[in-house]
């Protein structure tokens, strides 16, 4: 009797220990649950621009002071999943939808804020899956914004953990957006690599 | 109960390697690049030099008294109750150690890993972890850190060598630094002496050493390589980022490892890679620290056995554990805490050493009254 009752003593004990791992990697997020981010863009834009298209999303509008860098636009090129071809001579497995050639392999979504944090907040907005930083190859900063000074936009991306310190940072002449926009004919996705 | 003497050179100078090689690992190049610059590298060798200084004064004092561990032997040589400060003084910090290993732990696994989870409980996961660990006797002891050795050292090399493909040499110029302060200097090589402290574990280590004679051998090959892979992540890191950028980055050999692919492209980033061996690295590091904590115990309370010291200062190392703030204040309490322990790990076994040699007190190779019972 006295051996039963320690067995199952034993057992509830096992199954309770059992109890904190069936839980498992509760915070996991799958890579086609991720919206992979290729390429950032940063421009200047003006109030009206940003008045007309930021949601009031990270705050209410005019309940936060105007930074005195000025209002930002961000254009950021995500990986389609599929449709990357990863290299030369492999067809992308696009569900056998059309294949690589006609689709574009990436897509191009805009965000507005005061800050580039708060149009990064606004951009996932439009944007249904997490964004994800991990394979951001290139950084754009139209001549517009480097003159104001890039020390802040750098802090910023030096504090997220997903993003590379080897990541390209450049300066374009022209708007950043029209950079993210490029597309070349050739199907491989190897703008940046 | 006899002492089982089954500790070989080898297994003791692995002790000595994954020891050392613990949570430290991260933000080494930041701490020698602040307050060395360019010189980086060369603090992190003159670090180590003083680090080696420390285990040879244990070593020295271990073949001295093979048969007792350093709680012991300074009762016998600075006297009872002088001792009894020293002693304490090893058992605190020790176990402060061992919470701000497990703290550090934490906060690089909640910004890097695990962004959603507690700080609390990756803390209280590894300390339990070391807790059970250290339920084992000494040879068991060994045997998990010889085991995990391998594991620590190989993949870390690979790292660093495949991020030197990276590195410009010209970052490590000038190699003494730019324009040096040797106060910057001194205190630099000192923030990096004490990422080495785990290192006084050894002479717990010696008394069950199977020959105590070859413990200087053991003991300067450990620190040797430690000391030489410390050296490498330090040129690793500085070498790709440069002397600037490593200065912003909080644990730059973790971004080292997200820089750097394997060649074609298997894997572009090697964090995840890194920081599984990272973790096991930790561990070897806790668990040295915890079982010293509760071994040093258990010999100052002249118990026969530390088992059940184990889970008893969990909660209070739990406790110190969540001390600090936060990450900035946690890395000035490790700073300041890490070079006044050189004082205990360093300071106190040198006076130790000095009386012992000039009251001419050794210890009996044979089986002594105050011999160690240990299990």
């Amino acid at each position: 009797m006295e051996r039963t009752r320690r067995t199952q003593a034993r057992l509830l004990l096992v199954f309770v220990l059992a109890v904190p791992l069936l839980s498992g990697c509760w915070d996991r997020q799958e890579i086609e649950q991720r919206a992979v981010v290729l390429g950032v863009g940063i421009d200047v834009a003006s109030e009206q621009t940003v008045n007309k298209n930021e949601g009031e999303v990270s705050h209410l509008r005019g309940s936060f002071p105007e930074p005195e860098t000025g209002n930002i636009r961000v254009t950021m090129q995500i990986a389609v999943p599929g449709r990357i071809p990863l290299g030369p001579g492999v067809s992308g497995s696009g569900g056998g939808g059309g294949g690589a050639g006609g689709q574009n392999t990436v897509w191009v979504v805009d965000g507005f804020g005061q800050t580039i944090n708060d149009a990064l907040n606004n951009m996932q907005q439009s944007v249904a899956l997490p964004l994800f930083y991990g394979h951001l190859r290139v950084i754009v900063i139209s001549e517009a914004v480097a003159k104001k000074g890039i020390q802040n936009l750098n802090d910023f991306l030096r504090r997220n953990p997903e993003i590379r310190r080897m990541t390209w940072m450049v300066v374009s002449r022209g708007k950043a957006a029209e950079v993210m926009r490029l597309r070349r004919s050739s199907s491989v996705c190897r703008r940046f690599t | 109960m006899e002492y089982p003497r089954q500790i070989t050179a080898i297994q003791a100078a692995a002790i000595l390697i994954s020891t050392i090689i613990g949570v430290g690992v991260l933000p080494l190049p930041l701490f020698a690049v602040r307050d060395g610059n360019s010189g980086a590298p060369l603090l992190t060798l003159l670090g180590g030099i003083i680090a080696y200084i420390g285990i040879w004064i244990i070593t020295k004092l271990g073949i001295r008294f093979p048969r007792q561990s350093i709680i012991l032997y300074s009762e016998a040589v600075l006297g009872k109750w002088t001792a009894w400060i020293g002693n304490v003084l090893i058992i605190g910090f020790f176990a402060f150690l061992t919470a701000l290993a497990a703290r550090e732990f934490g906060e690089v696994v909640i910004t890097s890993v695990l962004k959603r989870t507690p700080l609390e409980v990756t803390v209280i996961v590894m300390l339990l972890m070391a807790s059970l660990s250290s339920r084992n006797d000494m040879t068991t002891f060994a045997y998990i850190h010889h085991f995990y050795l391998p594991l620590i050292v190989f993949p870390i090399v690979l790292i660093l060598a495949l991020s030197l493909k990276n590195a410009q040499f010209i970052n490590l110029l000038p190699v003494w630094g730019n324009e040096p302060s040797p106060t910057d200097m001194w205190r630099g090589v000192l923030t990096i002496a004490a990422l080495f402290q785990g290192s006084f574990v050894y002479t717990m280590v010696i008394p069950a050493m199977r020959r105590p004679d070859r413990a200087m051998v053991a003991g300067f090959w450990g620190v040797f390589i430690a000391g030489g892979l410390y050296v490498s992540t330090v040129i690793a890191a500085v070498g790709v980022f440069g002397p600037a950028e490593t200065n912003n980055l909080l644990w730059p050999t973790l971004e080292l490892a997200k820089a750097t692919s394997l060649p074609g492209n298997i894997l572009e980033r090697l964090d995840a890679a890194f920081l599984a061996v990272w973790v096991t690295a930790v561990f070897t590091t806790l668990f040295s620290t915890y079982y010293f904590t509760i071994h040093a115990m258990s010999r100052f309370f002249r118990l026969r056995d530390h088992k059940l010291l184990a889970p008893f200062i969990l909660p209070f190392l739990f406790a110190l554990a969540m001390v600090p703030q936060n990450v900035v204040q946690m890395y000035d309490i490790i700073a300041i805490a890490g070079r006044l322990g050189l004082l205990i790990t360093i300071v106190y076994p040198l006076i130790v050493l000095l009386v012992a040699v000039i009251r001419k007190k050794r210890g009996d190779a044979g089986n002594g009254k105050d011999a160690e019972n240990a299990s």
